[in-house]
C-alpha cells in the first residue's frame, strides 16, 4: 500500500509541474518535436524507476499467461515491451494535459457505447461513471461535455482546491469539478448524491484502494492473479439507486482515442440487504471490462506499481 | 400529527428496515444513543440509505452540510426533531 500511495501521491503532486512543462512545450513547440522529446524522457525513467519497470514487466506477463493465444500481446513479454509501456505512459500524460487545456479538437475521437451515457444526459439521469487507470481517464468527460453536462470528479485529494482552480485557470467554461472526498464519512455520499440529483455525473476511479482509507475491499481475480479492488463505489450505485457505466478511454493512435462506455446496471431502488450482494456483482463485471480492454490496449494500463501484491498484503480483503 | 413518541418509535423500525440489522429489534435501540461508530455501529453507506428513506417515506431532503448533519444523525432523539420539523409528508 505505501507504494501505491507514494505512487497516487507522485501522480497528483510532483507530476503536475512536469505535466505543465510538456503542455508550454506542446504548445510552443508542436506535437511532433514533443513526442520527440518523450524518447529521451522515457529512457530517462526506464533506467532510473527500476520499481515501476518491474510493475509493468509484472502486468505484461500477467496479460500474457491469462490471455487466450492470439490476444494480449500475443508473446511473451520482452524489455521492448516495458519501454514501450512506459512510453505510452508518457504519451498519456502528454495528451491529458493538452486536453486539460481544452485543446481537444486535435483529436481524433472515436465514441462506443456513449449514446448511452447522452440519453442518461438529456433524461437528467445522470450516472456515476466507473472509470480506470487504463488509458486516458480524462478522456470520458471530453465526451460528457460534447453531451452538455457536469462531471464531478471525485479524488480522495487534499489538492482538490488547486486542481479545481488549475482547470479554471486554463479553460473558464470547464464543466468540471473535483470532489475532494473522505470516504468514511457521510458527507461523501450525501455530495454524490447532490450531483446525481441535479442530472450530473459523477466519475469514481473504481481500480484502486484509497490509500489510508478505511473502505471494503473485494478479492478478486484479475488477470490470473488475485487482486483487490474497492467496493464502495459499487455499493453506493446500488444504495442510490443510480446508473452505473463503466466508462474508459484508450489510445489506438497517435491523436487518436476511442472512449468506451459499457452499462453495468441501469439503475433502481433495491433493499439494503441486497445492495452488497449486487455490488459484488457490478463489481465482478467492472473487472472484467478492464481485462478485456487490457488485452485490447495492452499498453494502456497505468497502475504501474505493484498492483497485486501490494495491494492484498495491507488491507482488510473480504473474499469475493 | 404523532406525538415525538411514537415518531421516534417508527424511526427506530424504519432504520432497521433500512440497513437490514439482523436481531435487532425497535426497543433494542436507545433513543439517544449515538447512531453511527459507537452507537449501532452503521457507516456512510448505511447513512446514504437512511437518507434515502427518509426522502421516500418524509419527503425530506438532507444537505450536505457535515455540521447539521452530525447534529441531525446524533441520535434517533435528534433525527425526530428534524423529520417532524420538515417533513412533507
Amino acid at each position: 500500500m505505501a507504494v501505491a500511495a507514494r505512487w497516487a501521491g507522485m501522480a497528483e503532486s510532483g507530476s503536475m509541474a512536469a505535466m505543465r512543462t510538456m503542455a508550454w512545450f506542446h504548445e510552443t513547440f508542436g506535437r511532433r518535436l514533443s513526442l520527440a522529446l518523450l524518447y529521451p524522457i522515457t529512457t530517462y525513467f526506464y533506467l532510473r524507476a527500476p520499481e515501476t519497470r518491474r510493475a509493468s514487466r509484472d502486468y505484461l506477463q500477467a496479460l500474457h499467461s491469462s490471455s487466450p493465444s492470439g490476444t494480449g500481446l500475443g508473446r511473451a513479454p520482452t524489455s521492448r515491451d516495458s519501454f514501450r509501456h512506459l512510453h505510452c505512459f508518457a504519451i498519456n500524460l502528454l495528451d491529458r494535459m493538452v486536453m486539460w487545456g481544452g485543446d481537444a479538437h486535435g483529436f481524433d475521437m472515436q465514441h462506443r457505447g456513449s449514446e448511452e451515457l447522452l440519453r442518461l444526459a438529456r433524461a437528467g439521469t445522470g450516472g456515476i461513471l466507473l472509470g480506470a487507470h487504463v488509458g486516458s481517464y480524462d478522456m470520458p468527460r471530453v465526451l460528457a461535455e460534447t453531451g452538455g453536462v457536469t462531471v464531478n470528479v471525485v479524488m480522495f485529494t487534499k489538492h482538490a482546491a488547486r486542481i479545481n482552480a488549475f482547470f479554471e485557470q486554463r479553460d473558464a467554461r470547464s464543466k468540471i469539478r473535483v470532489l475532494n472526498l473522505d470516504p468514511s464519512t457521510i458527507k461523501a455520499g450525501l455530495e454524490i448524491k447532490a450531483c446525481l440529483d441535479r442530472g450530473e455525473f459523477v466519475g469514481i476511479l473504481a481500480d484502486r484502494i484509497t490509500p489510508g482509507g478505511r473502505e471494503q475491499a473485494v478479492e478478486t481475480m484479475f488477470l490470473g492473479r488475485p487482486a483487490v479492488f474497492p467496493l464502495s463505489p459499487f455499493l453506493l450505485g446500488c444504495v442510490l439507486g443510480r446508473p452505473l457505466l463503466v466508462s474508459l478511454c484508450v489510445r489506438t493512435g497517435d491523436a487518436r482515442y476511442e472512449t468506451v462506455v459499457e452499462t453495468l446496471w441501469e439503475g433502481e431502488r433495491v433493499p439494503r440487504a441486497r445492495c452488497e450482494p449486487l455490488a459484488r456483482t457490478l463489481l465482478e463485471r467492472y473487472v472484467r471490462v478492464l481485462e478485456e480492454q487490457c488485452r485490447r490496449a495492452p499498453y494502456e494500463w497505468f497502475n504501474l506499481y505493484d498492483f497485486w501484491d501490494g495491494a492484498t498484503s495491507s488491507v482488510e480483503v473480504r473474499a469475493a | 400529527m404523532p406525538t415525538p413518541e411514537s415518531l421516534e418509535e417508527e424511526l427506530k423500525a424504519l432504520i432497521i428496515e433500512a440497513v437490514a440489522l439482523e436481531d435487532i429489534a425497535p426497543t433494542d435501540i436507545e433513543t439517544d444513543a449515538p447512531l453511527f461508530i459507537e452507537g449501532l455501529g452503521l457507516d456512510s453507506i448505511d447513512a446514504l440509505e437512511i437518507v434515502m428513506v427518509l426522502e421516500e417515506r418524509f419527503g425530506i431532503t438532507v444537505e450536505d452540510d457535515p455540521d447539521t448533519n452530525q447534529q441531525i444523525f446524533a441520535s434517533v432523539r435528534s433525527l425526530a426533531a428534524f423529520v417532524s420539523e420538515h417533513r412533507v409528508k
